[in-house]
């Protein structure tokens, strides 16, 4: 477990020690103030933070691989250091420990995120009566979210060297992704199932307030089954 | 501490290590030598836990390295070739966040790290980040994370590589001072380093191993036991020739003169007999000006043994 913090404080720092982190935050805030204003200039103002979750969505298709990139791929690459990754390979470290431990550390930076952005759901709490209900499920399905893309990102950064070739790879992963949850209506069962594995295809609720049981599962074992994957990648170069 | 026993590693076609079994005991420094891509590098990747090997089984510290590989991380230090250094981290931060990877408490790390820092000599760089400390100063940081959890086995890939003359003298001492109480691997191809530090030495060479002896014995065995001594004396040329012929122990001589007098003999020997030359030149009434015994340098060796092992096998 110290392992697994010691690691995440690492990342987490690099994030606001490099341009990368401020660069994401940036944009980020642009974003959500630009939805934000955009709200309240209009005719008839409702203190309502779903336009913000529903636009946000592809926002983090596009920024979060930016994130997720160099966690594995640039201990590899020596971007940031000189081959590092043969140190925590070397290290008494378990490839458990070694994911999550990155895991932990960019779903930290999406908490930050979030904090910032409370600053929105504030601001409409004192301005008029939000659905508070509405924003807890929003903030719910916008980690989930997250967690889904930054696992997959996590596993794309363990396949490669190349950290542009982990974030392309990310970001096209997701939106075929993205683009599935069209299918999950169709009546080929095949269709379906793909559609079913659309991240998009269990948000919808969450943007309504609701918490549904079945779609944080969905959630859940989705990144689980990410995470072992890529346990299994960095496990694979020991296997004999 | 070490025992690797047929230790086979394969890169598809390519066999990078064939066979090499070894033992290094507790307190021991042994020195891996061999040519570039001889693969000291590959063998010590495989003890580390880094690659897996094709075939074979390695204990460190009494721990399987394939089934117990997380045990036997523990008690490893490691000093990769390529220094592996997180360059936006300063020093102080680097050396911690290594300390806690490998399971040291806050506490023990605390006590550790200026241990450390000061015996590597970069206590004085603590708040400079890594990016913008020098070779030899990286060489250094990555040595003192090899040393931080005060590891029982050290496994350092060319340690002294791009350090200036005095800080290869200072690290060379201070690896030296850790003998005893760890058990070092170092690999090199400075042979010099080799005599000065190792109580060992394995020649590696094409993945294998071609000598397994202590500095002193190897550059015996070098010699096949033959001794080489040349002398410089004054006198009639014969005579001198008949004199050292006649001492025990010698078995060819070859005279050539010199201008003013004096004549230079190369003496073949089984055996040291310098002493034995010296006196019966002297007692035959010729004038000695020099007696030098050829010492066959490590490096003589060497070059012989990594060349005769390349003949040998590209003839087969």
């Amino acid at each position: 477990m110290r392992n697994i913090w010691a690691i995440a404080q690492r990342e987490f720092k690099a994030y606001y020690t490099s341009a990368v982190g401020y660069v994401v935050l940036f944009c980020w805030q642009l974003f959500a103030g630009l939805i934000f204003t955009l709200m309240l200039i209009q005719p008839s103002p409702i203190a309502d933070m779903e336009p913000l979750f529903r636009n946000c969505a592809i926002l983090l298709v596009m920024i979060l691989p930016l994130l997720t990139m160099r966690l594995l791929a640039g201990e590899r690459s020596g971007d940031q250091g000189t081959g590092t990754i043969e140190l925590l390979l070397t290290a008494p470290l378990s490839e458990w420990q070694l994911v999550l431990g990155k895991y932990l550390a960019a779903m930290l930076y999406v908490l930050s995120l979030v904090v910032i952005s409370l600053i929105y759901a504030l601001a409409f709490h004192w301005m008029g009566k939000p659905d508070m209900g509405k924003i807890i499920g929003g903030y719910v399905g916008f980690v989930l979210f997250s967690g889904f893309i930054v696992a997959l990102g996590l596993f794309f950064s363990a396949l490669t060297h190349s950290q542009i070739v982990a974030a392309i790879t990310t970001i096209v992963g997701s939106l075929a992704l993205w683009l599935v949850s069209f299918m999950k209506d169709n009546p080929s069962k095949t269709l379906h199932f793909l559609g079913w594995c659309s991240m998009l295809s269990h948000h919808e609720e969450f943007w309504h307030g609701v918490i549904p049981l079945t779609d944080v599962v969905w959630y859940l074992s989705f990144i689980f089954c990410l995470l072992f994957a890529t346990k299994q990648v960095m496990a694979s170069s020991r296997w004999r | 501490m070490i025992e690797v026993q047929d230790l086979v590693k394969a890169y598809g076609p390519r066999v990078a290590v064939d066979r090499v079994s070894f033992k290094v005991n507790k307190g021991e420094i042994l020195g891996f030598l061999g040519p570039n891509g001889a693969g000291k590098t590959t063998t010590m990747r495989v003890l580390t836990g880094f690659l897996p090997a094709t075939a074979g089984t390695a204990k460190v510290a009494g721990y399987d390295i394939f089934e117990e590989s997380l045990e036997s991380r523990k008690h490893i230090g490691y000093l990769p070739e390529n220094v592996p250094l997180y360059l936006d981290l300063s020093v102080e931060d680097y050396l911690s966040y290594m300390g806690r990877l490998k399971g040291l408490t806050k506490t023990a790390l605390k006590g550790r790290l200026d241990t450390v820092m000061e015996s590597c000599g970069v206590a004085h760089r603590r708040r400079d980040l890594i990016g913008k400390l020098s070779r030899g100063y990286r060489q250094r940081v990555g040595l003192a994370q090899a040393l931080i959890h005060d590891p029982d086995v050290l496994i350092l890939d060319e340690p002294t590589a791009s350090l200036d003359p005095n800080q290869i003298r200072d690290v060379r001492e201070y690896i030296k001072s850790l003998a005893g109480n760890h058990t070092i691997i170092l690999s090199t191809h400075i042979l010099p380093e080799v005599e000065l530090v190792c109580s060992r030495v394995v020649v590696i060479n094409r993945g294998r191993i071609i000598a397994d002896d202590t500095p002193e014995n190897l550059r015996h065995v070098g010699l096949g036991g033959k001794h080489e001594t040349t002398i410089e004396a004054r006198g009639d040329q014969a005579n001198l020739l008949r004199t050292i012929k006649a001492v025990s122990g010698v078995e060819g001589a070859r005279i050539e003169s010199l201008n003013d007098g004096m004549h230079r003999v190369h003496v073949d020997s089984t055996g040291e007999v310098s002493e034995d030359l010296a006196r019966a030149v002297v007692n035959g009434g010729f004038g000695l000006r020099t007696l030098r015994v050829a010492d066959q340098s490590l490096e003589d060796v060497f070059v012989r043994l990594t060349t005769e092992e390349t003949a040998e096998t590209e003839a087969a």
